[in-house]
């Protein structure tokens, strides 16, 4: 017997780029999960989503596509993982060749993610950035992501104090 | 687009990655993250917190962070509410919370029935103090704090009794023992049963099972104690569970230490005012009691198959009891199952009981206040 055939689903970026997509790879969105479950009937007229360019819908959509199928944390599991998945900054080796974009790239991916609703792939775009913060000085952090120093000389002072008073001794 | 460029919420999203020492580090790059990072709504430093708190390996960062004027105070209550009772008074430097603040931090950490010591001193004055005598009781077999030790007895007949024993010569063992005695149950095999874990002790509960000849002899108590109304059975795991068996023998027989036996149970979810506890905070092994907690650890009732407690029933009364967690209390003792029966009970670090009362029974148990059908105190029938 034929596997039934996969509702087909369009959907439609900020920059006018169309997608049209199998329904359980965008349901790893729960925002167009929620969508798709307001719409009784089947709608031929592309989702819009205002906040996600074509280019950066297609690495969302890369990631969907391999973890499809996958199962999506419910509130109670999300709740109860909350410090599994904090724990580690451990990520698959799949989704670090994924995750491998330039810092322009990745903060797009994270904030698609989060408008998204995609859990999981929020959670691999904040640990590459943690990842690539850890074991940093000061200054090489700011060079790497172009923060300036803007406290002033009596503030810097009083973090050096702080620092002191903290410091194991 | 670039990382300061994100939502706040990200970017504390982002910072709660980091281990503690990157996170103070970032929080002093910007102002901009000097603000996130001590927004006490955004709060980045609780996620590393907990990771450092349940992984008991403490970073130098975490000593003294209360110096720090960018970590909100909330995270203290936490930290006083999990952190191990040595690092707290001899390593930590403590912040300055105000006198709710530590009522909350005395609440979330000790059992209700020690809040008889606080007396008239301020809270941050009881909950030091009695931080001292829990860690000196842990360590030492001191008993001049506590004389007596208190414990409940589920009776058979649906009553319970409030007893004590001289703290001296409290073993829940011998006294449990001269209960199957009185009770014709000398032949059946003591159980030993983890209800609940709090930062410093761990709640126990004594009794026997057996097959019973006629429903007279089940102690319905003690099933309800050790499995609360409201959370049942998943069906779908039955079978797994009776596959993962490995010994047949209803002994105190170590069985597969992997079984996670209360595993095939779910929460029900629409029990009225049937909340997670919260004060006392349970550890992390019991992080939703009452309902189950996920991790092998929580093993208040064991299935295999169809049967709770293989077909077994409680029989006799149940005997609850706190015992004081010090720092063996958790290394594996002999060849018995972890956290199931003698293993709780016998080896080192397992000899330390403080008193576990009515007000204790109450708030781990709730449920029990409509099935008892009678509380007395001391020993007895509580007829007069």
């Amino acid at each position: 017997m034929a596997a039934p055939a996969t509702q087909q689903i369009k959907i439609r970026c900020n920059d006018e780029k169309e997608f049209t997509v199998d329904r359980d790879v965008l349901e790893r969105s729960v925002l167009i999960k929620n969508m798709l479950e307001d719409v009784t009937e089947q709608q031929d007229a592309p989702i819009p989503l205002p906040n996600v360019s074509g280019p950066v819908m297609a690495k969302v959509l890369e990631y969907c596509t391999h973890h499809r199928g996958e199962p999506l944390p419910s509130a109670d599991t999300e709740q109860s993982q909350d410090e599994t998945r904090k724990r580690t900054t451990d990520i698959s080796e799949w989704d670090q060749k994924f995750i491998t974009v330039d810092q322009e790239m990745l903060f797009e991916i994270i904030l698609a993610a989060n408008y998204l609703d995609i859990k999981s792939l929020l959670d691999v775009g904040c640990k590459t950035v943690a990842n690539m913060i850890k074991g940093k000085t000061p200054e090489e952090i700011r060079k790497l992501f172009n923060i300036v120093n803007d406290f002033t000389p009596e503030e810097e002072a009083q973090i050096k104090k702080e620092n002191e008073w903290a410091e194991d001794r | 687009m670039s990382l300061q460029d994100l939502p706040v919420e990200l970017i504390a999203d982002i910072l709660g990655e980091l281990d503690l020492k990157s996170l103070v580090t970032v929080a002093y790059l910007s102002q901009r993250f000097r603000s996130i990072a001590s927004d006490s709504s955004l709060n980045p430093w609780r996620r590393p917190i907990l990771r450092i708190l349940h992984s008991r390996v403490y970073e130098s960062e975490f000593k003294h962070l209360s110096v720090r004027s960018i970590v909100p105070r909330q995270n203290w209550i936490e930290i006083l509410s999990i952190a191990p009772a040595p690092f707290l008074l001899f390593e930590a430097t403590l912040p300055n919370l105000s006198s709710g603040e530590w009522e909350e931090c005395f609440k979330r950490r000790f059992l209700p029935g020690w809040q008889k010591w606080k007396k008239d001193c301020p809270w941050k004055e009881a909950f030091l103090k009695i931080m001292h005598r829990v860690l000196h009781r842990s360590v030492t077999p001191c008993t001049i704090d506590e004389a007596w030790t208190k414990y409940i007895v589920l009776n058979r007949n649906g009553s319970a009794n409030e007893l004590q024993m001289s703290s001296r010569n409290f073993n829940p063992l011998a006294v449990l023992n001269d209960m199957k005695l009185q009770n014709n149950l000398s032949h059946l095999e003591t159980r030993v049963r983890l209800v609940l874990e709090i930062a410093d002790v761990r709640v126990l509960a004594f009794g026997t099972l057996n097959r019973p000849t006629t429903r007279r002899n089940v102690n319905q108590n003690a099933h309800l104690f050790l499995h609360p109304p409201g959370i049942e059975v998943d069906d779908s795991k039955r079978d797994a569970i009776s596959s993962e068996r490995q010994v047949a023998d209803h002994g105190v027989y170590p069985m597969n230490p992997n079984l996670s036996p209360a595993s095939a149970y779910f929460s029900c979810k629409d029990v009225p005012d049937y909340d997670k506890l919260t004060h006392p905070c349970p550890a992390k092994i019991h992080a939703n009691y009452p309902f189950y907690t996920p991790g092998g650890s929580d093993k208040r009732w064991i299935i295999t198959g169809d049967d709770e407690e293989e077909g077994l029933e409680w029989v006799g009364g149940l005997m609850i009891t706190a015992q004081i967690i010090g720092p063996h209390t958790h290394d594996p003792s002999d060849d018995w199952a972890p956290l199931q029966d003698l293993d709780l009970a016998v080896g080192a670090g397992r000899h330390q009981y403080a008193s576990f009362t009515w007000s204790d029974l109450w708030t781990i148990a709730p449920w029990m206040e409509e099935n008892i059908t009678k509380t007395i105190d001391g020993p007895g029938l509580g007829i007069f």
